[in-house]
């Protein structure tokens, strides 16, 4: 900019403007209240149940509620162990894979949750999957047949996508399978996966090349990931071919592509060509034992956070779009991590065995950064629940005034 | 007008000035070094024309003076070899005699010739060349432009159109083909290279049999975006058919654009003869013409697109709708860069398709106003119910749903400088917003959208280092506001100030300020940010005593205290000290570092950690030994490390080593804990001694250097109820023999404990390794260290490529559990064969076989667990080619899934994934069958779908050169696809029967 006294006159004036907004602070209001949806089996794995934690509630003067609020008017008991939680990209629907005497979901509108009002956890259906798998694929005879150990949900709730293992139910051994099943009311269809090779982790919706896509990782010989785009679900792709010897086992979305987890690093898969465009280990090489979840939410929202966890608890990273040089590995301490969650506050929940604990994501960027650890905000012990599962939808509190 | 004499070269110019019959002599001598002649063209561009005779010894230039009737003369070069070729800058002329007119710049060739330019070339008899204007004539003429084939009795080139009387379009003619399979014979064609051909008259022929005449063909050439174009479609009893037309179109010298006319075809299936059952699927009920139009402009300032697309409602008689209206267009405008200010955009959108109900509408303008970058923006999703849940094109999450109005003045990269402040990253933008509201902010919640009005103010003032005496000041504030019409505010503001007093060599003194929050309110989603306050102060502190009477000693020190953080109250007041004290620094031999942590707030007094090193000078012995001590100042409080257990105790480590590198060295490494706890000074437990390692190593363990190596560790407790009780002895051995080497790693934990490391490699180069995991070779019984008789045993064999196998992978492997039982025993479980092979492409007998394969196996053995073997899976990927006659490629895979109730296989299902075998017994033929489905092959009583069933899809490909054919024949459904097209697609013509014949299987053998 060539200085001249007219020029300087103008941004000095707007100077002395900005200076004084910059006087101005925020305003503080009361943020809207998260409910912490926490589910697994109150009795070691006869029968399940749904947890309510309330999170972010207002904090009158002196009277500041503990951070994760138990809210005992807002529990579910459920015929069997409750081991998946998902939750509709708009976040009004939550999703309870659970197994009794066959693999079933429990639905629940999330829409109008009250924190105070226990008649706003409504359930609204039940869609019967083993039975939807039964009819439509051939090889299981009864609902009982199909075995579901992991559930993702696609955007628009009208598919699901599990895997099938045999093995976790018991009487057989076998081959694990992908499974995409229509769970729309009227829905009759099912696609199970192709070929001879293991499906070893929770198939995943992703938006990959432009369109929502089922994709599940295969490992045999040399380890893939497959897709159905949903609105042709009858052909299936090899979408990303990940060479061979791969010890592939997890299978997550973030960072507007996957990630898949082999025994010592999380690697980005590009959306656009599947090709791999990142790669990140831990500080110590400690090998990820599994993929819980990745990405806020139910891992499709911009966000491109991934975890995993690790020999000793869980392992984060910020970005998976980002290069690996700029965004490393931090890890938290949690022993035995079940299932995680981003919330809308950036916290990491992690549920435990017996607890939840919230890892504060803010405290890795920023003043005081700690770009080693994650950092324990606060836990809450579960009150004769043992959790398997954990998400999150916005709640009201009907007990404030609004 | 200026004229050159032919450019001489490689000597000869020599000859050109002598008589005829001496340069022709001449030129055979001189043949080898072949001719050329610069040309004099007229005009005022003379173009150098090049002639080449090659290596033809009989070559001959006749230098002719032509008389003309004026009494002028001409000279005209006459050459003749056995393949001469003349090139100018666009032309290339060949044949075996030219004649070579330079002032008129005219070829003649006599006899056969070949006249070459760029995507069109010209054979004929006694043609005639211009080469300034491109004219031509001759006879008996073949034409080859943008891949047509034109022949015709005489023809004539002028400005770049091709004329050609009496010819034939004659695709096949490059194909070699003493009759052709088919040709169009016209009257008249005009050929426009890279355009389009037309011909008149035309008539067309099957093996030179006329079939049919129509008047008049016009075949486009043009780029394929720029090419008039003819789509039909076939309809059915769902689907209706289409006829589409895009005709290109040039409208004045500064637009340009394509016009479509879709006609919608709806059709009975039941009924119509040739040309609508076959080619429209059916006789044509209805008609709806769907027209659209992609239009380009250009002006002095810009350009414009247009695009529209219209299907207007389409109904049938009885009031089935055929189609719905819709209507989708776009109209862009922007002014180039160049084009200077005001700099303009436009956008208004509809895609009923897409996005219905809904007109999107961008503007935007810029220009520069005084510093500033002005800009100002609207972009508005029109909708007519506003209900509706629609979502436009810019909807990003980052970007609001609509923006009514939107006024930047942006300072961009311009600074303000005045004195050590200087202000930069200035904007104002002001503007009004709707978008979804932020779900976190309860106020704005309560309907889908909200709108209001937004001021946003984002500059940085920086201080630049400002220096009084000693004393070096230097600071930052960045800040963005937004201040919305509810009267929320949302700030992100982060400021730095930073002092730093030079003590000269005796230190320094440093203080940070900084504060850095991100808080507030905002109602819309799309600028939803992190909430974040922290405040703290750090000062940081170097004191050198005497620096030159003991160098290499300072004391520096780092505290602070945090004023807010509001994710973590709790760390609010004093942030941890420490203060360390380093000397011997510029002393090779010595060390001396002593580190105080605290945490004020805590009042907790914190650790001392003092760290000292001794160590040889360099040279081939070395020797060292380091000194760890930690002590813990407090025994009330948790150790400075936030989130640490107490520990109220102390700790150190001596680290000693001793020895020649790469030869022989020992180590020893010993801790001791120090505990003042009450409790351990009741139980007189205050110093123990934690577990020590001692460490030796022999030789080198580097890859290829023949010297064989051994490392062992030996780790023991010194308080152990045994006196040096072990905790781990482990040892390593490697040894390089030619290209072997032997890798042996085993490791044993105390007497009693798991199972350790026992693996054994042997490597031969990158070739092939073999490795053995689980089995000890030195059982821990024969060093007092047995292993836990009752934990389970992984053992594993693996043989593996090295890697250095060029296109050759493989892996086999062995592995089973042994877990001892209750009465004693061990029961093996878990036992596996796995394995994998890669062979890349590679090709055998000379390239008589040609293949690439990938498998993989994995079956589950016998043992106590499992009653039987079984293949619990398999598959093989290949591609296979013999001869370049027979071609097999496909996956074959099979998984089996074992029932352990019934002790029995309870499925196995074969799959085939793109399974196809193809023959090819000549360049013409291709014939195949393709297989695609999953068998169930072990249960008695298979779903319908996984019935054996090997019928294939059967498949034959007819290829022309010219025109190919193309059938699918699925022998299941009994579905026919005929194609006919181009050689290498299987694009184009499309005749399905869906109810063809089957082949009888299984249930149906006794159907008719």
């Amino acid at each position: 900019m060539r200085p001249n006294p007219r020029r300087n006159r103008a941004a000095a004036l707007l100077a002395a403007v900005a200076l004084t907004l910059s006087a101005c602070t925020g305003t503080q209001e009361t943020r809207t209240p998260v409910a912490l949806w926490v589910g697994g089996t109150p009795d070691g794995g006869a029968t399940g149940a749904l947890h309510v934690r309330a999170t972010n509630l207002p904090r009158p003067p002196g009277d500041a509620p503990p951070p994760l609020e138990d809210v005992p008017s807002l529990r579910v008991a459920l015929p069997g162990p409750v081991t998946t939680l998902r939750v509709s990209d708009d976040g009004s629907t939550v999703f309870a894979l659970y197994r009794s005497d066959a693999d079933r979901i429990a639905v629940f509108d999330a829409s109008a949750l009250d924190l105070a009002d226990p008649t706003s956890l409504v359930r609204t259906r039940t869609i019967d999957l083993g039975a939807r798998v039964a009819a439509a694929l051939p090889g299981f005879d009864a609902p009982s047949d199909a075995c579901a150990t992991g559930m993702d949900v696609s955007s628009d709730g009208a598919w699901v996508a599990v895997t099938h293992d045999a093995r976790a139910c018991g009487d057989a051994t076998g081959v694990p399978e992908a499974l995409l099943v229509d769970v729309a009311p009227d829905g009759t269809r099912a696609f199970a996966s192709v070929g001879s090779d293991d499906a070893p982790a929770t198939p995943r919706f992703a938006v990959l090349d432009g369109r929502e896509r089922f994709a599940w990782l295969t490992r045999g010989a040399s380890a893939a990931v497959r897709t159905r785009a949903l609105e042709a679900p009858a052909d299936a792709d090899v979408f990303a071919d990940l060479g061979p010897y791969e010890d592939a086992t997890g299978l997550g979305v973030g960072g507007g592509g996957l990630v898949v987890l082999e025994d010592d690093a999380l690697v980005a898969i590009d959306a656009g060509d599947g090709t791999r465009s990142a790669e990140w280990r831990t500080e110590d090489d400690a090998p990820f034992t599994g993929v819980i979840d990745l990405g806020p939410r139910s891992g499709r929202s911009d966000g491109g956070a991934a975890y995993a966890r690790t020999a000793g608890g869980i392992a984060f990273v910020r970005d998976v779009a980002a290069d690996p040089r700029d965004v490393a590995v931090v890890t938290g301490r949690a022993f035995d991590p079940r299932d995680a969650t981003v919330g809308p506050y950036d916290y990491l929940y992690v549920a435990r065995r017996s607890e939840v604990v919230a890892f504060d994501l803010l405290a890795l960027a920023g003043l005081d950064a700690d770009d080693d650890a994650l950092r324990a905000a606060h836990d809450a012990r579960l009150d004769g629940l043992e959790a398997r599962a954990v998400a999150w939808t916005f709640a009201r509190d009907g007990r404030t005034a609004e | 007008m200026t004229s050159r004499r032919p450019r001489a070269r490689r000597g000869w110019a020599a000859h050109e000035r002598v008589p005829a019959l001496a340069a022709a002599r001449a030129l055979a001598l001189t043949a080898l070094l072949a001719g050329v002649l610069g040309g004099v063209l007229g005009g005022a561009a003379a173009q150098t024309v090049t002639i080449r005779t090659g290596e033809d010894p009989n070559a001959r230039l006749e230098v002719r003076t032509v008389p003309l009737p004026g009494g002028a003369t001409r000279t005209v070069y006459v050459v003749t070899a056995r393949r001469v070729v003349l090139e100018d800058e666009e032309v290339t002329v060949r044949a075996s005699r030219l004649e070579f007119d330079p002032s008129e710049g005219v070829v003649r060739i006599v006899g056969r010739g070949r006249v070459e330019r760029p995507g069109e070339t010209i054979v004929g008899e006694d043609l005639r060349v211009e080469l300034r204007g491109g004219r031509l004539d001759g006879d008996d003429m073949v034409v080859i432009a943008d891949d047509v084939y034109v022949v015709g009795e005489g023809a004539r080139r002028v400005e770049g159109r091709i004329s050609v009387m009496a010819g034939r379009l004659a695709p096949c003619a490059r194909c070699g083909q003493q009759v052709e399979d088919y040709a169009f014979a016209a009257r008249r064609i005009e050929l426009l290279p890279g355009d389009r051909l037309i011909a008149w008259g035309v008539v067309v022929t099957i093996r030179d049999v006329p079939v049919f005449a129509f008047p008049l063909l016009v075949l486009p050439l043009a780029d394929e975006a720029r090419s008039p174009r003819l789509e039909i479609a076939s309809g059915n009893a769902d689907d209706p058919g289409v006829v589409r037309v895009d005709w290109p179109y040039v409208a004045g010298t500064n637009a340009f654009g394509i016009a479509t006319a879709r006609l919608r075809l709806d059709v009975d299936p039941a009924a119509g003869g040739f040309f609508d059952g076959r080619i429209l699927g059916g006789e044509v009920q209805d008609v709806s013409l769907a027209p659209s139009v992609d239009h380009r402009f250009y002006d002095a300032r810009g350009a414009g697109r247009l695009r529209v697309r219209y299907q207007p409602e389409w109904t049938r008689d009885d009031g089935t709708v055929l189609a719905e209206e819709r209507l989708a267009f776009t109209a862009t405008y922007a002014s180039d860069g160049a084009s200077g200010d005001p700099a303009v955009s436009l956008r208004l959108a509809r895609d009923d398709d897409a996005r219905p109900d809904l007109l999107e509408a961008t503007w935007r303008v810029a220009a520069d106003l005084g510093p500033f970058r002005a800009s100002y923006r609207t972009q508005l999703p029109l909708v007519r119910d506003p209900d509706a849940d629609v979502r436009p094109t810019w909807k990003d999450g980052g970007t609001p749903f609509a923006t009514p109005f939107a006024l930047r003045l942006d300072a961009g990269d311009g600074t303000v400088a005045f004195g050590p402040w200087r202000w930069e990253g200035v904007a104002v933008d002001l503007g009004a917003f709707r978008d979804a509201p932020d779900p976190t902010n309860r106020s704005a919640l309560g309907g889908d959208r909200v709108g209001d009005g937004r001021l946003e103010v984002r500059h940085r003032l920086v201080l630049e280092r400002a220096r009084l005496g000693n004393l070096e000041v230097r600071g930052s504030n960045a800040f963005r506001g937004r201040y919305y019409g509810s009267g929320e505010r949302q700030v992100d503001w982060a400021s730095e100030v930073a002092a730093d007093l030079s003590l000269d060599a005796y230190g320094s003194l440093g203080l940070t300020l900084e504060r850095a929050t991100v808080e507030g309110e905002t109602p819309f989603a799309f600028e939803r940010a992190s909430l974040r306050t922290r405040a703290d102060l750090r000062v940081r502190g170097t004191w050198v005593p005497l620096p030159t009477l003991v160098p290499g000693t300072r004391l520096e020190g780092d505290a602070g205290w945090t004023f807010v953080d509001d994710r973590a109250p709790d760390e609010v007041g004093w942030k941890p000290t420490e203060v360390t004290l380093s000397t011997l620094g510029e002393v090779d031999v010595a060390s001396l570092r002593a580190v105080h942590r605290a945490d004020p707030r805590l009042r907790d007094l914190g650790t001392l950690d003092v760290d000292a090193s001794l160590r040889t000078p360099d040279g081939r012995f070395e020797a060292s030994a380091t000194l760890d001590q930690r002590i813990d100042l407090d025994l009330e409080q948790p150790e400075a490390q936030r989130d640490a257990p107490p520990a109220d105790a102390g700790e150190g480590t001596l680290e000693a080593s001793a020895g020649l590198p790469d030869v022989a060295t020992a180590a020893l490494d010993v801790g001791w804990d120090l505990d003042r706890t009450d409790a351990a000074v009741e139980a007189d437990e205050t110093f123990t001694w934690t577990p020590v390692t001692l460490r030796a190593t022999l030789g080198t363990s580097a890859r290829g250097d023949r010297v064989p190596s051994l490392a062992a560790r030996w780790t023991f407790d010194p308080e152990g109820d045994a006196l040096a009780e072990t905790s781990e002895v482990r040892y390593t051995a490697t040894a390089d023999v030619g290209a072997f080497r032997a890798e042996i790693e085993e490791s044993y934990g105390p007497a009693g404990a798991a199972p350790g490391t026992h693996r054994v490699r042997l490597a031969w180069d990158d070739l092939l390794a073999a490795q053995v995991d689980g089995v000890p070779l030195l059982p821990g019984d024969a060093i007092g260290l047995p292993e836990d008789d009752t934990a389970a045993r992984d053992v594993r064999l693996r043989i593996e490529d090295g890697g250095g196998l060029a296109g050759l992978g493989l892996r086999a492997e062995l592995r089973a559990t042994f877990r001892p039982t209750d009465d004693g025993d061990r029961e093996r479980r878990d036992t596996r064969f796995e394995a994998s092979l890669q062979v890349g492409d590679r090709t055998w007998f000379t390239g008589a076989l040609q293949a690439e394969a990938e498998a993989f196996l994995d079956v589950p053995l016998r043992d106590d667990v499992q009653p039987e073997g079984y293949l619990r899976r398999a598959n093989l990927a290949v591609g296979v080619d013999v001869l370049r006659t027979v071609g097999l490629q496909g996956r074959f895979g099979y998984r089996g899934r074992y029932d352990l109730a019934s002790e029995s296989v309870a499925s196995g299902q074969l799959a085939f994934e793109a399974v196809t075998l193809t023959v090819r017994p000549n360049r013409a033929w291709t014939l195949g069958a393709t297989l695609d489905d999953t068998w169930e092959v072990r249960a008695d009583e298979p779903a319908d779908d996984l019935r054996l069933d090997p019928r294939p899809t059967l498949f034959a490909a007819w290829d022309r050169c010219c025109w190919a054919a193309y059938a699918r024949w699925d022998t299941r459904s009994g579905e026919v696809v005929l194609t006919l097209g181009r050689p290498g697609t299987r694009e184009g013509r499309v005749l399905r029967f869906d109810e063809g014949p089957t082949v009888p299987w299984g249930e149906e053998e006794g159907e008719p």
